[in-house]
């Protein structure tokens, strides 16, 4: 009952949490629409203005028509999608970015920038409260509790030896007490889950395969901590140290294990400090401005049919811009170069560790199929890069060639490509083999020892 | 009669096998954890003190430029960090560590070090804060959950009982052996942990706060002594009190504190980032009351400035008519910061105070403000520090515009300064607040640890005067 309710709590407040994130990244397409039509009106105005006094419209003046203007006022944003299905397992997805502003100078100002939203910091130390929590912490503690005496109580009242006369072997009889026991927390697991899905995602937008892969998550998360208890019970113990044990084991696959590894992760391959990175980024950017009256002098050399013009090279500060830019992402490259392979090694080392701990692997799992994984992010992050890559394509020659830009309705708009489920669902089977793989070694540990189980005390 | 039953109860404790593992595993567990928090954080103190005098380095030589131009290139501030968060991060790791200081915008804070980690982070970091307040409870529980019951299961209570042995001595007896043998993890660990922090040469090692946060933990290991005990009191065999104490400690540890910060961000719910710079924006234009927009300001500030100095155009002005309405947008974008962030921080305030509340409930989420107040790891501390960069950008763009205003006229924004005005502007020089402030923030955890305290052993007192023996 009590698991019940905290289940649906954690349900009702992971919704609420996805809906706000929602709500809060909402994009009006229409509006965007209407916001880039009346810049071409603008742009339109400017040059039959233009027109009226005989100037010539390139190299553009500073205005609609201006290359790096339009690419100032028209910035676009990267949006990642939430998932309604993401309420059941937040994960990391409270301190990602997910959105992304897209100008040629973002990947500067704002590349890791955070846009996220205003939260008490506590409240995220602490975590989110949802469905994921729940059958993470709470669930294991339920099994334990209402499994760790199912044979114990027999022995110590001696009816143990009893069915040791009858013809029934005492691993058929320890088996079916435990398999009817845990069935049923399975089946409160399953139906909660179905819950969770049809509260959060009524609609399974997400797909029937992600609910399968769920449902399968949990039950193979159930099956590890009944095969543990199981185990401890093969060897014959009484009731409080079976606890004992078996709350030990629980503390250790849940508190101590992860903080330890991801501690491990942490000192193995420690990012570089972010505050290196902010002075080497302010070093580059001064020693870009020292040098951009240099920078720019290189460049007409290399494009002398540009440098013709005088007055627009006096006034040509959005090449100076792009030049500096580049110069600094070339020099704080190597920090960041460092920073992404490091952030690399210790999601490696996490991923060939991890089998230690169920716990570590059910929360993958859960991430990966609701859509709140560090691939997906990763996979956001390198789609909005590309889109990145297409804006400044777009604006950078206009502005090295000094062209008007011309295109604001034929703006490309980013639009995220979500992860096949194919995908998804062959690394939630390969993360919930590293469940099973433990499972099967105590269920056979179990067996055997079960067979020289002693009756009498 | 009290140390002889202290002395009984240590020597049971020091021979079980389950005890010296577990007090084993959580003295390892907590010694690492401080010397590589300590290495994190020492390392982290260092490079933050490097890039703000490189920070400083490079606004000296900076070329000459309009001050504008300066006031845009701006001051980057690192919030410093304090040793003792070595032994608890706080919300260190969800506040930022840098902000960008510059004309008309008070910035967010920069790179959350959360933000980087991997997902494995959110189970918890390995910090003596966590093992103190997880790990060494659960260790009470082991030494204490069956003080009572077990003398109860072997008859030994009624012997104790038929002696005459005044039962609140019994119990104070135990509690002292329970206190003696996780004081035999406390003492080294603390020692071992003042030596490493005293390691941190120049880096400050406040002996005050380390004192008070030794305290802080002290008293709330006695509540769960305490309240181990009385489980043990109450509860009819070492089984149950085992699962009943589990049980509450998982409900203090992991349920009251995620539950209850939920409660307070619904009973308190804040704007969402984009609504609230929405409304920043909108009160700049339109006025803080709506009926004040900005070029209307303008147009008053020009109407009183070419009456003060009795001419008919701002060109004629003897000070730079740009610099000075920049200026004065500088102070009345001010004002909209102040009414605004005033308004998400009393928020913030609200949330921090329900959830304090909670404390009642469970003492985990006292001690957890306590030791964040005294590490100066929490939010406050944040805070603190993010009013004194505030404060430190108003005067910077301030000293710039009225550089501007003063040596140049309105339009020109050909003007360049030099050396000379970026060393009149004093660097930035943050003075961290002290222990009594941030202990006044969290008082009400305080007091209701401290409630706790006496609660838990008054519980204790009558839970054993009417104890059942059978």
């Amino acid at each position: 009952m009590v698991f019940a309710t905290v289940a649906l709590y954690a349900i009702y407040n992971g919704r609420e949490a996805i809906q706000r994130e929602q709500a809060s990244l909402l994009r009006d397409a229409h509006q965007r629409k209407a916001f880039l039509d009346s810049l071409e009106q603008v742009a339109k105005k400017e040059e039959a203005k233009l027109v009226s006094l005989q100037k010539p419209l390139e190299p553009p003046a500073w205005g609609a028509r201006h290359p790096y203007f339009a690419n100032m006022r028209a910035a676009s944003t990267a949006t990642l999608p939430i998932l309604n299905l993401s309420a059941l397992s937040i994960g990391q997805s409270d301190l990602h970015i997910k959105e992304r502003l897209i100008r040629l100078d973002s990947e500067q100002e704002s590349f890791e920038q955070d846009e996220s939203d205003l939260r008490h910091p506590l409240k995220l130390k602490l975590g989110e409260f949802d469905f994921a929590f729940v059958i993470i912490y709470l669930f294991p503690l339920l099994i334990l509790a209402l499994l760790f005496s199912v044979m114990s109580g027999e022995k110590e009242s001696g009816v143990l030896s009893l069915f040791g006369v009858q013809p029934v072997s005492l691993f058929e009889i320890a088996k079916r007490k435990l398999l009817l026991r845990a069935a049923v927390l399975f089946g409160v697991a399953e139906v909660l889950v179905l819950i969770g899905v049809l509260w959060s995602d009524a609609r399974l937008e997400a797909g029937v395969g992600r609910v399968v892969l769920l449902m399968l998550a949990v039950l193979v998360y159930g099956m590890f901590w009944v095969a543990l208890v199981w185990f401890v019970l093969s060897f014959g113990k009484s009731p409080a140290v079976n606890a004992l044990i078996l709350g030990a084991c629980w503390i250790a696959l849940l508190i101590v294990l992860p903080s330890a590894l991801n501690g491990l992760a942490e000192m193995f391959y420690p990012l570089p400090s972010r505050v290196k990175y902010v002075d080497a980024m302010r070093e580059a950017s001064v020693e870009a401005e020292r040098r951009s009256a240099k920078l720019l002098e290189q460049f007409y050399q290399a494009h002398p049919e540009l440098a013709k013009d005088t007055l627009a090279r006096d006034r040509d500060f959005a090449i100076k811009n792009l030049l500096a830019m580049e110069e600094v992402l070339k020099s704080v490259q190597p920090v960041r170069e460092t920073f992404h392979v490091r952030r690399a090694q210790q999601a490696e080392f996490l991923k060939r560790v991890q089998w230690l701990s169920p716990a570590i692997v059910m929360k993958q799992a859960l991430n990966t199929i609701v859509g709140t994984s560090e691939e997906r992010y990763a996979e956001f992050m390198r789609q909005a890069r590309a889109f990145h890559q297409q804006w400044r394509r777009l604006f950078e020659p206009l502005i090295f060639q000094r062209k008007a830009f011309t295109n604001y309705t034929a703006l490309p708009e980013f639009q995220f490509q979500e992860e096949p489920i194919a995908e998804i669902a062959q690394r939630s089977f390969s993360l919930l083999m590293l469940i099973l793989i433990p499972t099967g070694l105590l269920t056979l540990g179990a067996f055997i020892r079960f067979k020289t189980y002693s009756i009498v005390l | 009669m009290i140390l002889t039953i202290a002395r009984k109860e240590l020597t049971e404790t020091l021979r079980d096998g389950r005890f010296r593992w577990s007090a084993g595993i959580v003295l390892v567990l907590l010694l690492a954890s401080l010397f590589t928090s300590w290495r994190y954080v020492s390392t982290e103190i260092n490079e933050r003190e490097l890039a703000k005098q490189g920070e400083r380095k490079r606004w000296l030589n900076q070329d000459e430029k309009n001050p504008h131009s300066a006031a845009h290139y701006g001051n980057y501030a690192f919030k410093p960090k304090h040793l003792l968060s070595t032994l608890d991060d706080g919300t260190d790791a969800y506040t930022g560590v840098a902000v960008l200081l510059e004309a008309h915008h008070q910035n967010q804070f920069e790179y959350r070090k959360a933000a980087d980690a991997t997902p494995v982070q959110r189970f918890g970091d390995l910090t003596a804060a966590v093992t103190m307040q997880l790990l060494i409870p659960l260790l009470i529980i082991l030494t204490a959950f069956s003080a009572f019951t077990r003398e109860r299961e072997q008859g030994t209570l009624k012997l104790l009982m038929s002696l005459g042995v005044p039962m609140h001595q019994l119990a104070f007896g135990k509690l002292l052996g329970v206190f003696g043998a996780l004081l035999l993890i406390l003492i080294p660990a603390t020692l071992i942990g003042s030596l490493v922090l005293m390691q941190s040469a120049n880096l400050s090692f406040e002996p005050v706060r380390y004192g008070a946060m030794i305290g802080a933990y002290l008293a709330f290991f006695a509540v769960w002594c305490a309240l181990a005990l009385v489980v043990s009191a109450k509860a009819t065999s070492s089984q149950v009190s085992l699962v009943i104490l589990l049980g509450i400690w998982f409900a203090q540890s992991f349920l009251a504190p995620k539950l209850f910060i939920d409660l307070a961000e619904q009973r308190y719910p804040l704007p969402s980032r984009r609504t609230f710079n929405q409304q920043v924006r909108n009160d700049i234009r339109g006025g803080i009351d709506g009926h004040n927009p900005a070029d209307k300001r303008r147009k008053e500030l020009e109407a009183r400035l070419l009456k003060e100095y009795g001419v008919d155009s701002v060109q004629k002005l003897p000070v730079n008519f740009d610099a000075i309405a920049m200026q004065e947008g500088e102070e009345y974008t001010s004002k909209v910061f102040d009414k605004h962030f005033g308004n998400l921080y009393r928020r913030y305030d609200e949330q921090s105070r329900f959830y304090q509340w909670a404390g009642v409930l469970s003492p985990t989420i006292s001690i957890q403000m306590l030791s964040m107040a005294i590490a100066g790891s929490d939010f406050w501390h944040h805070r603190h520090f993010a009013t004194a960069a505030e404060q430190y950008r108003r005067m910077l763009v301030k000293e710039l515009n009225m550089d501007m205003a003063h040596h140049s006229k309105t339009g020109d924004w050909e003007y360049k300064a030099g050396k000379a005005l970026w060393e009149k502007i004093p660097a930035f020089e943050y003075t961290a607040p002290s222990l009594t402030w941030a202990i006044e923030n969290v008082a009400q955890s305080l007091w209701i640890l401290a409630v706790w305290l006496v609660a838990s052993l008054v519980g204790l007192i009558v839970s054993v005067a009417n104890i059942s023996v059978l």
